[in-house]
């Protein structure tokens, strides 16, 4: 009784050190973060379409993700707000796919809020070149439809309902229109696995594999996104979304940029 | 030339010996019983709080850890790395966990140049060999080894598809579990399963793929090398895993790193539970 007595402590003691040092790492990092962002601010001002064009201009890469991913792993975590902003950032950086998740669907509830922030945000930013349109199971919403822009940006606002019932769907379609395709022998699969990801769409939308994947949790647990396609998708856990913005975004795509797609080619 | 030279060495090179002996003796006598009793500690220690039943391991680096040692080949990087996955097992094992899945060979991985894939099949080919050789074939029946390899196996030369069935023994009596992914990737198995069920009649649903695929849902997914992503493993099996990274080559996986894995998970489960539940009732 003792020794189990003994080993139960040693074991909580053990515990502990885990969570302490998990916590003291992440108070380091949302220390850091804010100290990046306080210093930000003061140098610029609150400025959105200034911080937005220091920001372009600060990141000169050669590789830059076309569809990038933000994943709300917790309820509490969701804020339309700076889902709206994250949307915009990654909109300046090249990304033409945005993709919102939380497990819950509560960013799809709130289309309409964010549709009304990302319309601010346009207007504070001077982001007029881009065309927003959040797009869902269920139709498109357009930031504003009046007049043609540049560029369009699909913002994909999906949830873990969406997650493996479009692979299923598609493979149901496959299934359905080419019979015969549905054969995983030898290198077989890849036809089969092609006209999968071919045929995944959210609405009437193809659904494209993120390039990079940004989750906010304060645990490194893989988040239920979309399985299909996160087969070559760079993961980064970025802690409270709250402290993440443009020179945090920046870190995430210079990392992006200087990883390699192997499989040892 | 003899000055100094008493019984085949001068003083400095004897005493040099005599230490040498000391320190090897010392390491021998103390060293390696107090590892070894630590580690038992270790064990006991973490076995007091939850112990995950399924670890999977991509075992990335073999390769970066040939060039850093400067050895030559990458294909001794591949050797080091088996021998990496030999002591993984032992340790996941002794620790507690009941199913153990590595990522061996991807199907992109034929990709690759020639000189090295045929090296790979022949290395796994040697330690199958190795593997169902009588003697270690009787210890794994004993300890109750299942091993299953997971891939489109028919795209594996026909002498290592053989040595596949042979060591993949069902009636041996199962307590642990080793599955051995290779030839493989995750669209491969969700893509296998999709044939299944069409061929089948069934409704082709996200619980009947689940239901088809190969692999079990493993509570800590492991890679090393620092990277970030999934390579096509488990890509539907993971969600809700504990993804621990570790910015070491697989050759240079020790126990204590799978220790802080464990540790990890354990601190993790709470959490872990509650977005299982909250997914169910959803």
């Amino acid at each position: 009784v003792m020794l189990e007595w003994l080993a139960r402590v040693l074991w909580a003691a053990a515990s502990l050190a885990v969570r302490a040092y998990c916590a003291v790492l992440a108070v380091g990092r949302e220390a850091s973060r804010a100290w990046v962002n306080a210093r930000e601010r003061a140098l610029f001002g609150r400025d959105p379409r200034e911080a937005l064009r220091r920001s372009r201009e600060r990141l000169a890469l050669e590789k830059r993700p076309a569809h990038v991913a933000f994943v709300f792993a917790r309820p509490r975590y969701v804020r339309c707000e700076k889902a709206a902003e994250l949307a915009c950032l990654a909109a300046v950086h090249g990304a033409r796919t945005v993709t919102l998740f939380d497990d819950t669907g509560l960013l799809k509830k709130q289309i309409t809020t964010i549709l009304g922030h990302l319309s601010t945000y346009v207007k504070q930013a001077d982001l007029g070149c881009f065309q927003f349109v959040l797009n869902t199971a269920n139709g498109q919403h357009y930031v504003d439809a009046t007049e043609t822009k540049s560029h369009t940006v699909m913002v994909h606002v999906v949830s873990q309902e969406e997650s493996r019932r479009v692979v299923a769907t598609a493979a149901t379609e496959v299934a359905l229109q080419k019979p015969r395709q549905l054969e995983t022998r030898g290198t077989a699969y890849e036809t089969l696995a092609d006209d999968i990801s071919d045929a995944t769409r959210i609405g009437s939308v193809v659904f494209t594999e993120p390039e990079v994947v940004v989750v906010f949790d304060d645990y490194t647990i893989i988040p239920n996104f979309f399985p299909w396609h996160i087969r070559l998708s760079e993961f980064f856990w970025a802690g409270r979304p709250d402290r993440f913005g443009a020179l945090q975004l920046e870190d995430v795509l210079r990392g992006y940029a200087h990883t390699e797609k192997r499989f040892g080619v | 030339a003899s000055a100094g030279c008493v019984g085949g060495g001068t003083h400095p090179q004897k005493a040099r010996r005599m230490l040498t002996l000391v320190a090897s003796a010392a390491y021998l006598v103390v060293v390696v019983p107090a590892a070894k009793v630590v580690r038992l500690l270790v064990i006991w220690v973490l076995s007091q709080g939850a112990i995950p039943r399924h670890v999977a391991f991509i075992m990335d680096g073999n390769r970066r850890f040939a060039r850093k040692k400067h050895m030559g080949s990458v294909t001794k990087g591949h050797s080091a790395g088996f021998s990496s996955l030999q002591m993984v097992m032992k340790n996941c094992f002794d620790l507690g966990v009941k199913e153990l899945t590595v990522y061996g060979f991807s199907l992109e991985n034929f990709k690759r140049k020639e000189e090295e894939v045929q090296f790979l099949m022949k290395l796994a080919e040697d330690k199958l060999r190795v593997i169902t050789s009588p003697e270690n074939r009787k210890a794994a029946e004993q300890n109750g080894v299942l091993i299953k390899f997971i891939g489109a196996k028919e795209l594996l030369p026909k002498s290592l598809q053989e040595c596949i069935s042979v060591a993949e023994d069902e009636s041996s009596p199962k307590l642990v579990e080793m599955n051995v992914c290779f030839a493989y990737t995750s669209r491969w198995e969700i893509a296998v399963a999709v044939e299944q069920i069409a061929k089948e009649g069934g409704n082709i649903t996200s619980e009947a793929i689940s239901k088809k695929l190969q692999l079990s849902p493993p509570d800590i997914l492991v890679r090393t090398s620092g990277e970030h992503r999934f390579s096509d493993f488990l890509l539907w099996q993971g969600a809700q895993s504990v993804f621990m990274v570790h910015d070491i080559f697989w050759p240079e996986y020790s126990f204590w790193n799978l220790v802080s894995a464990i540790l990890y998970y354990q601190w993790a489960l709470p959490e872990i539970s509650r977005r299982k539940a909250v997914n169910m009732n959803a």
